[in-house]
Formats: structure tokens, C-alpha cells, sequence
């Protein structure tokens, strides 16, 4: 088997899962529990928030756990929204986004919230001269992802989070597709997101960090949690895992970071040879991700043939399957046919060479039969 | 004369084109303006033949379908059209 789709997921780290086993038992006692055993889950959460918090590089900002990070974009949305009451009606978002940042805001917008959508460059970074001419004063809230899913588009979050803080707005950036591969300029960030299965962790867990100045409206109700703003019983061994995820994904991270460039360098020149191929990401996208297109067939076509000989990629983000065109690759080029014809290579530390010479092999094959 | 509307909540083009059907409404409060979701409502997707690209604005007069816009349009486009169909 050939796994060249570590954005859609990945496979759990032997030790986070080991891990996971470990603490299930010994921090069995609910955190919410006054006696003993639960003031000690309670406090390895709170050990656990502080590492997690300091790994990140956040310094101002408080962890609010939810079940993924689809939970937690709507969350941060909705919730950051509803905490204005009204006195501002307007979110600024780009056509980069996930479907669980589309969606909450879609929701919004039939409630009766203006949405304004930022113009973006050729390789689909955000322009910075566009966002400024508007924002406003009744702008609740400016959602840009870190890294877009389907092509790898880089956002610069630096700039962005200073317009928007100069416009007197929050900031909520999806940072699902780049924690684990890299955390520039998060910090700036108002609200950030993200889940533990895209770094070797386990289903079932994703955090909204929150910079503890900015108000929040609870979407789920209930007791008191590990923050007041998401109730439910604490789950401190998968607190607990996500915290041994992220401590081991970006252990070597230097090392791992510049294996998957090689890799992504690699693969492109490769490409670059195949005369019906186009490549649709950006040379300054993240290297985790290498969109393209290979013109004359469709993607889903091109999937199920991959899939037969083992290889195993997506066309587009998992969670928009719906659509049978990539509509990243549509916002950026233009082109039905790019967007139609569309997969993502999505690699990691674990690709080796030899299976993209393998992928490589296959795309000839099929290049010939188109 | 009325329109439908079908969007999905998780497509972007639809976020740009809902404000713009608001917008539509607003000017022409004589027309009904029938939404309908993707996902949720399928008997109106497979009515109205609905295929995967997204939002689709459907302009009927009479019962009878004069219109067709898939995707992203401009307000003034769609208006040109609906204007062409109003009676005098």
C-alpha cells in the first residue's frame, strides 16, 4: 500500500496510542470529581494545557478541547459571532476554506450576517490591500485559514492578523492543515483550530485556542467542562494524547520538515516531465501538499485506478466530496478542467522515494491510455 | 414568476451567491423566492435537476422553466434576466 493522503488523516503513532491505553487507566476519575483521583486528572489536564500551550508557541491563550476541528471551527465562529450580540453583523473569509468553516458561515448569513469575501493573488494568498479596504466597524470576524487543504496555499497570518487587529476585529485561522508541519504566526491569532488526527493522533479530538481576551458564546450546554465554554466530561486521555501528539510530531521537526521538501521537490520534477500534467500548487505552498492535474481524465476516474494498484490519494479535501471538482483549484485557476482533473499528493516524513516513483509509474501508464 | 435556489452550506460559491440572492430579493419583492438545500431537500434537487456544480438559480414563469444560472454570477446579470421575463 502507497498512503499519499496524510492531510485527509493519519495513521495513530504506536506510542501516542500506547500512551492513550496508559493514562485511560490510570486518570480514569472524572476531572470535574473533588475527591483525589479526580483532582489528579485535573491536573494532568491543566500539565497537559500548559505543555500543549507552550509547544505551540502560545503565551496568551487559553485551550478549549472539542471533538474535532470541524466542532471547533464552528465553535470558534459561531460562538465568537454570537458573543458581539449584534453590534457587529459582518465576516470576512477567502475561498480557501474548509467546509466547517464554509458551512457555520453559510449559517450565519441565512440568520442574517453579511459576509464579505477577500480577493486573493495568483498563487491564492490573501491581498492584503483588498482586506484592508474592508474592514470595518461592524466586521465581527475575519476567517482565513493557515494552510488551505486541497492545494497548500501558505497565508500570510502576520500580516493578516495585523489588519484585522488595526481594523479593531478577531481573527480565527483553521490551523488544521498546518500544526504538526509548521506554526508561523499562529500566535497572532485570536482563535486557532485544529485536530490531533492530522499529526499521528487519535480521532475523536480537536482544540480551539483562544486568546483568553476575546469573548466566546458556548454552542454546547451543559456543566462546567475543562473551560466554560464547551460542556461535556472532561476526556483527559485523549487531553492527554493530543498533548503526546503534538510532543512527538515536533520532535526532529527540522529534520522531518526538510525530508518532506526534498520530497515535494522531488516529486515536481518528476511531474514537471509528464507533458499532461499540470501542477496547480503554488512553489511557495507548503511542501505536505502537491496539487495537479492531469488533463483528459477525471479525477474520480483517476482515484479509482490509483486505488486498484494500491495508491491511495484524494482529489479534494475529504469533507467536500460532494462536489465532483477540487473548487480551491477552481478559485485559483480559473479552470473548469484544471478543477475537474485535480488530485492531491498529500506527503509526509514517512513518504519515501521509492513510492512516488511508483506513483509516477502509474501516471504514465494511465498518461499513455488518455 | 418565481425563482428556486439551491445551495449547499458547505460550497464557497454559494457564500458569495447567497448575499447577492438577498439582495435580489429585496428588489424584487413581487417574485416568490423558493430556497432549497442540497443536502437536506433531495425530492427538490432531483425535481429541479440538480447536478453536483453549485448554487443553481432556477427563473420560472408560468410553471415553465425560462432560466437557468449554475455557479457564481453577478447580480446585474441575473437582474437582466428576470427583468426580461417581468411582464410590462
Amino acid at each position: 500500500m502507497i498512503y499519499l493522503d496524510y492531510s485527509a488523516t493519519t495513521k495513530p503513532n504506536r506510542a501516542v496510542l500506547e500512551y492513550f491505553n496508559l493514562v485511560s487507566i490510570k486518570y480514569f476519575a472524572n476531572a470535574n470529581s473533588i475527591y483525589s483521583i479526580g483532582r489528579n486528572s485535573k491536573k494532568a489536564i491543566k500539565r497537559a494545557s500548559e505543555q500543549l500551550l507552550n509547544t505551540l508557541g502560545f503565551d496568551n491563550h487559553e485551550i478549549i478541547y472539542t471533538s474535532c476541528a470541524t466542532e471547533a471551527n464552528n465553535l470558534a465562529i459561531k460562538g465568537a459571532v454570537e458573543a458581539l450580540k449584534g453590534s457587529k453583523n459582518r465576516i470576512i473569509t477567502n475561498l480557501f476554506e474548509h467546509s466547517s468553516v464554509v458551512a457555520p458561515i453559510n449559517i450565519l448569513q441565512k440568520k442574517g450576517i453579511k459576509v464579505s469575501i477577500v480577493h486573493h493573488d495568483e498563487n491564492g494568498r490573501v491581498d492584503l490591500e483588498h482586506l484592508k479596504s474592508l474592514m470595518g466597524a461592524d466586521v465581527a470576524l475575519v476567517s482565513i485559514g493557515s494552510v488551505d487543504s486541497e492545494i497548500g496555499i501558505r497565508q500570510p497570518l502576520s500580516e493578516i492578523a495585523k489588519i484585522v487587529h488595526e481594523g479593531g476585529s478577531i481573527l480565527h485561522c483553521d490551523a488544521t492543515q498546518s500544526i504538526g508541519k509548521e506554526v508561523l504566526g499562529l500566535r497572532e491569532a485570536d482563535l486557532v483550530t485544529f485536530s490531533a488526527h492530522k499529526f499521528y493522533g487519535i480521532k475523536g479530538i480537536g482544540a480551539l485556542v483562544k486568546r483568553k481576551d476575546v469573548a466566546l458564546t458556548a454552542q454546547l450546554h451543559g456543566g462546567t467542562s475543562t473551560t466554560i465554554y464547551r460542556a461535556g466530561t472532561p476526556n483527559t486521555p485523549l487531553i492527554l494524547s493530543l498533548k503526546k501528539a503534538v510532543t512527538i510530531i515536533y520532535k526532529n521537526h527540522a529534520k522531518k520538515y526538510a525530508k518532506v521538501k526534498l520530497l515535494n521537490m522531488y516529486l515536481r520534477g518528476l511531474l514537471d516531465q509528464l507533458p499532461y500534467i499540470v501542477i496547480n500548487s503554488p512553489k511557495d505552498a507548503l511542501p505536505h501538499i502537491l496539487n495537479f492535474s492531469v488533463m483528459g481524465i477525471s479525477s474520480h476516474k483517476l482515484i479509482n485506478l490509483l486505488s486498484k494498484k494500491e495508491i491511495f490519494l484524494s482529489n479534494h479535501s475529504a469533507c467536500s466530496s460532494n462536489s465532483e471538482k477540487s473548487l480551491a483549484v477552481l478559485a485559483l485557476t480559473n479552470d473548469e478542467k484544471r478543477a475537474q482533473s485535480s488530485i492531491r499528493v498529500s506527503i509526509s516524513h514517512l513518504t519515501t522515494k521509492y513510492e512516488l516513483d511508483v506513483l509516477i509509474k502509474e501516471l504514465k501508464k494511465i498518461g499513455k491510455a488518455i | 414568476m418565481n425563482v428556486v435556489i439551491i445551495s449547499a452550506v458547505w460550497c464557497p460559491s454559494c457564500l458569495i451567491m447567497l448575499g447577492r440572492y438577498h439582495e435580489l430579493q429585496n428588489k424584487y419583492p413581487n417574485i416568490q423566492f423558493i430556497e432549497y438545500d442540497y443536502d437536506n431537500d433531495k425530492q427538490a434537487v432531483a425535481e429541479h435537476k440538480v447536478w453536483k456544480t453549485l448554487p443553481v438559480f432556477i427563473i420560472y414563469k408560468n410553471n415553465e422553466e425560462v432560466a437557468r444560472f449554475i455557479g457564481e454570477k453577478s447580480i446585474k446579470e441575473i437582474s437582466l434576466k428576470i427583468e426580461s421575463f417581468i411582464d410590462d
